[in-house]
Order: C-alpha cells, then structure tokens, then sequence
C-alpha cells in the first residue's frame, strides 16, 4: 500500500516538475505595435428599404446611417442603377439628417469626419408627379453610397 | 387575381438597396510624378470583413491618362490590386480608382493625384537638336570637346604667327 503510494506520488512529483519546468521554457512576449497605416472605409447600415404603397402626391422617406469607419474625412455621394422605371428615379431624395433641404439624388453629396456616423433621409416624393397612372407600378432601384477621400 | 398583384407589387414596391457591408481601401490616395510618357505604377489593398464577392473596378481620372488595372476582381477578406499610370499630357490630373460591390452597393474609391511634366532630356534633342544642356549633360563630352577645340585654334594661330614671323624674317 505504501510502496504503492510512493509510486503514485513519484509519478506526479515527476510530472509536476517536468511540468514546471516545461512553464519556465515558455517565454511570452507581448507588444503593442500603433496603427500607422491609413485607409478609407464605410459602411451603411441598412440592406433595403421598403417605402410602401406611395400615392400620387404623397411622399415617403426612410432613413440609414452611414458610418465612416476610416482614418480619412471622405466625401459622400450616391447614385441609382439597375431602375425599373427611370422616370420615378428623378423623385428620389437624400438628405442629411437635421438639414431642411432634400436634394435629388445625383446632387447629393456629404462630408463625414473620421471615426463618426451620419445619419441620412432617403425619400421618395410625388408630390409633384403629374403624369397619369393607369396601373399599380412596381419600382424598384438599386442606391450606391460611394465614399472617395475628401 | 389583382389583389394577388397588387399585394405582390406591395412586397417589391419600392425596395431600394442599400448595402449593410463595410468595404475599405488602403491607401486612401497616391501621388504620381511623371514625365510625359512615363508609366509608374501601385499597389491598393480591399478590405472587407462581412462582404465576400466580386468588385468592379472604375475609374474617373482624365481621358488623356491611361490607367490600367483589372475590370473585375474577387475580394475575401482583403485582395490586393496593382495599377499603372501612363500620362500622354501635360498637367495635373486628380480623380479616384473606385471599387463597387457587385450586389452590396457600396462605393469606395482611391484618390489618385498625378502631375505630368514635360520629359526634357527626351524632347529637347527632338525638337532644336543637340543643345548645351544636352552637350553638358552627357558625362561631359561637350565640354572636353569644346577645351579641345579651342587647343586646337590657339595651336592653329601659334603656327600662322609663327609662319608670319619667319616669312617677315625673310
């Protein structure tokens, strides 16, 4: 019984030290190594937007961030493609969030700081669509947010 | 049957895409400094962590610079992307290579500023011929030869004093 437990405890006594002498072979080293590069990055915060069922001289708007997550201020713009029906694209507004003024699309543009977010109104407005509308007509248009260095 | 169209038309009505990916480039902008028909050439870095597909690339620098790079490229992760610059004119042209998400929608693009100026050394022999610059600047070949043609002369008029002289003489 005894002779057994000097064994047993052999055994850990040896697997301990091996232990610890395989701890004191590994040396950590650690340092903090600064970001020195800079780039330019965004991103939005959004997938699609659903406007609903928008009526001759009604609007409706939606809103998304974008987010700088750069180190450089960028310049903001936008643009629609791929549209199933052009003609509705030219009642498409953009505009920042606490400014009073909504802009067409392709006037549009923002500046937005490094390491910040802005938020933006899109809206689809036929306030002032004249034109006649015989028949329910699906829209559907993609938005690109471009981001270039100021 | 038209309210089944209708409410299907509701369901796409108005969908408008806006990508929630972020995508980014490194560096945010180059500076080109060549001569008029020189080509230099970069290096951009796309970067993304949630968005995994196909990039157009676009660019909107001036028509009289050719700027060469790939039309479309696959990003996972990062990609790397080279891109050379050969300038026909004069000037200072600024602009920016973009890179578009295939479905995301999101833009981002590299500022790239170039100044082209007028190739000297290349252009000063075309057009007035060999000049003093030119002379003094080809390891300094005008300048031996113009010491040696003045050694030239000056033995040329030691020898004529020297035949005046003695013709005098007699």
């Amino acid at each position: 019984m005894n002779r057994g437990f000097i064994i047993l405890f052999a055994v850990l006594l040896v697997g301990f030290v091996f232990g610890a002498v395989m701890a004191n072979n590994v040396v950590q080293l650690e340092a903090t190594i600064p970001a020195s590069d800079t780039y330019l990055a965004i991103s939005v915060d959004k997938t699609y937007f659903s406007f609903g069922n928008v009526s001759k001289g009604k609007d409706s708007a939606d809103n998304f961030y974008v987010n700088n997550t750069g180190t450089e201020d960028v310049l903001v713009t936008a643009s629609l493609s791929g549209s199933t029906n052009t003609e509705f694209d030219d009642y498409i507004y953009l505009k920042k969030y606490g400014t009073s003024v909504f802009m067409p699309v392709r006037e549009f543009n923002m500046t937005i700081s490094k390491n910040s977010s802005s938020r933006l109104w899109v809206n689809l407005s036929l306030v002032n669509y004249s034109s006649p509308i015989y028949r329910d007509i699906c829209y559907k248009v993609n938005m690109t947010i471009r981001a270039v260095p100021v | 049957m038209r309210g089944l169209i209708l409410l299907f038309c509701l369901a796409l009505f108005l969908f408008s895409n806006i990508g929630a990916y972020e995508l980014g480039v490194s560096p945010p902008r180059f500076e080109f400094n060549l001569s008029s028909g020189e080509r230099q050439c970069g290096g951009i870095t796309i970067f993304s962590d949630n968005y995994v597909g196909g990039l157009i690339l676009t660019d909107n620098l001036d028509n009289s610079l050719k700027v060469n790079y790939p039309d479309r490229i696959y990003l996972d992760k990062n990609s790397k992307v080279s891109f050379c610059v050969i300038a026909n004119e004069i000037g200072r042209f600024e602009g920016n290579l973009l890179f578009r998400t295939e479905n995301a929608n999101i833009e981002v693009g590299c500022k790239i500023n170039v100044h082209v100026f007028e190739n000297l050394a290349g252009e000063g022999s075309l057009i007035t011929g060999n000049s003093i610059f030119d002379d003094l600047d080809v390891g300094g070949r005008g300048t031996i030869f113009a010491v040696s043609e003045g050694l030239f002369l000056a033995i040329c008029l030691a020898v004529l004093f020297f035949l005046f002289r003695k013709a005098r003489k007699h």
